[in-house]
């Protein structure tokens, strides 16, 4: 009797060693470009125009810029009834002679006087970092962004968690730009300058590109990597550096 | 022959160009040249109503012309300028001045389809590729509004400008609202002047030659070396003057790559040895071609930005430096869509 051959595992583009700055950054133009196609046709936001046109520079050599953008919204809390603001950011940048590539996304809330809490999401791509991190990752509070402190210079807003503190970073579904602006958008279903970008045809459209650019291939190699190869680990294929 | 128009004030008789000027015009731009001294207003309409529009390729006109206005009153070109426009929309209209192109009004500027120093034009080398450029420029504008065909305006914006394919979308968006409109007679003099002056003289879409040579970490010298090999990203749109070259940004790289055989991570400009050594230039010429940031003495730090030496924004005080000596001018805080603001240096924070 024939054994049964052992289903072929592609390499998983984002699990561990196959990630690449590159791949990941290819969701990001994508939705960037149609962004900017359907810059006349989505609400207009003044700090999402201004970050339009940064990211419209970026896409001229995408690969020797950095995009370091930060877009704000005025949200309503659906509890407390407190109006916040929302600042989202994107920070893409190319690896260069003496940095490794860095890809990170924020959500930010603040108030008049402080900054009241902050998730980050980060992808790695340090071959050989000390410390071995879940990519992708979500965490809670941590570093400050130059984008924020940029923003926030002059009002002297109180920090409300340990900036120092990295961990627990906790494993997470893979986030782009348009996802994590359209998962901020879900969560402030009502405010006002959300709920016409949830309504706007032009808006479904890029979510639906950006799902199945990032989302598409995440799960499939996850389920290949956990049928084809379950003693590697779903979690521990998510850690890197991967040892050589 | 097609004529060209200099109108010009009678008031100093060594303001129009002498038989000299005249003639390295008429020889470098292939037109008749006919200098007007216009002495009073009254001459100047006798000129407007005999103008031939499909004889004349373009007027050069002085921005002031002295005591010929209302009651011996300055008059400026400015008002005559869109007058020839308004009675023959096909012919261009450059401006003179003895003045900066600085000191004067922006609004007043954009009623020239371009502007030149006097002296340069009527000087032994005048910018003939320039003035070309922008008549032949307007003539095909001109030819396009004829037969539009109910193409839609951002299609005939790209027939002009011949982006590269892969940033033809990113461009069809910089185009600004008014010319997405349906065109009319005035539409070629704001055509000419956002491809002349925003596409080709802002950072964005196109470096000129210090841009391109600080992209690829060259100095000017550097960059004679190396860019007949660029020559794929060149800006051939209207408009297009050899004496003011352009390359498209978004083309730089891949042409770089293919010169040295690989791909880069980062700015090109890291890879500029391997550039110059796939162009066989001798190892011990290197230093003499790479560029070096403004104000830091013996730095090794690739610059990565054209910065405005001082607030003046004139072309001559242009810098290479490191991104973080510089500042946004104000003045281009706002850049529109596509275009990047513009820098200056820094002085305080420059080491």
């Amino acid at each position: 009797m024939s054994k049964k051959p052992k289903p072929a595992v592609a390499k998983p583009c984002y699990f561990a060693e196959a990630r690449s700055y590159a791949k990941v950054v290819e969701a990001e133009i994508a939705f960037f470009d149609g962004l900017i196609q359907a810059k006349n046709n989505i609400p207009n936001i003044p700090s999402l125009q201004k970050s339009l046109k940064d990211a419209a520079n970026f896409l001229q050599d995408h690969r020797g810029r950095t995009l370091n953008i930060l877009v704000e919204f005025t949200v309503t809390d659906p509890r407390s009834g407190e109006t916040h603001t929302m600042m989202l950011g994107t920070l893409l940048k190319p690896p260069q002679t003496k940095s490794h590539a860095q890809v990170t996304h924020f959500l930010c809330l603040a108030d008049a006087d402080h900054l009241l809490t902050k998730v980050h999401a980060d992808f790695d791509f340090h071959p050989e970092a000390d410390e071995k991190k879940p990519s992708p990752h979500v965490q809670l509070g941590g570093r400050m962004f130059d984008s924020i402190v940029e923003k926030l210079k002059n009002k002297g807003l109180k920090i409300c968690w340990n900036d120092t503190v990295d961990k627990p970073r906790m494993p997470s579904l893979p986030i782009s730009t348009a996802l994590l602006w359209h998962w901020a958008f879900l969560e402030y279903q009502d405010s006002e300058q959300i709920s016409g970008f949830l309504k706007n045809w032009h808006w479904k459209q890029l979510v639906k590109k950006a799902e199945q650019a990032v989302f598409l291939p995440f799960f499939r190699d996850g389920v290949q990597l956990i049928e084809g190869d379950p003693d590697k680990g779903f979690l521990n294929a998510l850690y890197v550096p991967v040892p050589k | 022959m097609k004529i060209l128009y200099w109108i010009d004030d009678t008031h100093d008789k060594g303001k129009p160009p002498n038989a000299a000027a005249q003639k390295r015009l008429e020889k470098g731009l292939n037109v008749q040249l006919r200098v007007e001294a216009i002495n009073e207003r009254e001459q100047f309409g006798k000129l407007l109503s005999t103008l031939d529009g499909t004889k004349t390729c373009g007027v050069i006109m002085d921005y002031q012309l002295t005591k010929v206005g209302e009651n011996g009153q300055m008059a400026f070109g400015t008002t005559w300028a869109a007058e020839i426009r308004a009675a023959h929309p096909t012919v261009p209209v450059i401006g003179i001045s003895h003045e900066r192109e600085n000191d004067i009004p922006k609004l007043r500027l954009e009623s020239f389809l371009a502007f030149f120093p006097r002296e340069q034009l009527m000087g032994p080398t005048p910018p003939i590729q320039d003035i070309l450029a922008l008549l032949s420029g307007y003539s095909i504008v001109c030819k396009i509004l004829k037969k539009q065909d109910g193409k839609p305006s951002v299609d005939l914006m790209v027939d002009l400008a011949m982006p590269p394919k892969h940033i033809a979308d990113l461009f069809r968006a910089a185009i600004p609202s008014v010319l997405r409109e349906k065109w009319d007679a005035e539409t070629p003099h704001v055509v000419g002047r956002w491809l002349w002056h925003e596409l080709q003289g802002l950072p964005g879409f196109l470096f000129d030659e210090l841009g391109l040579a600080t992209y690829l970490g060259l100095n000017g010298n550097g960059l004679k070396r190396v860019c007949s090999q660029f020559d794929g990203a060149r800006y051939c749109g209207a408009f297009a003057s050899n004496q003011r070259p352009r390359w498209w940004v978004g083309s730089i790289r891949g042409i770089f790559e293919s010169i040295i055989g690989q791909q880069i991570a980062g700015p090109i400009s890291h890879a500029r040895l391997e550039l110059l050594k796939a162009l066989n230039v001798k190892n011990g010429e290197y230093q003499a071609l790479l560029s070096r940031p403004h104000g830091r003495k013996n730095s090794e730090v690739i610059p990565d930005c054209v910065a405005y030496g001082e607030d003046e924004r004139e072309e001559d005080y242009r810098v290479q430096a490191l991104f973080e000596d510089t500042v946004v001018d104000d003045r281009d805080a706002n850049a529109a869509f596509g275009f990047e603001a513009r820098r200056i240096i820094a002085t305080k924070k420059v080491k």
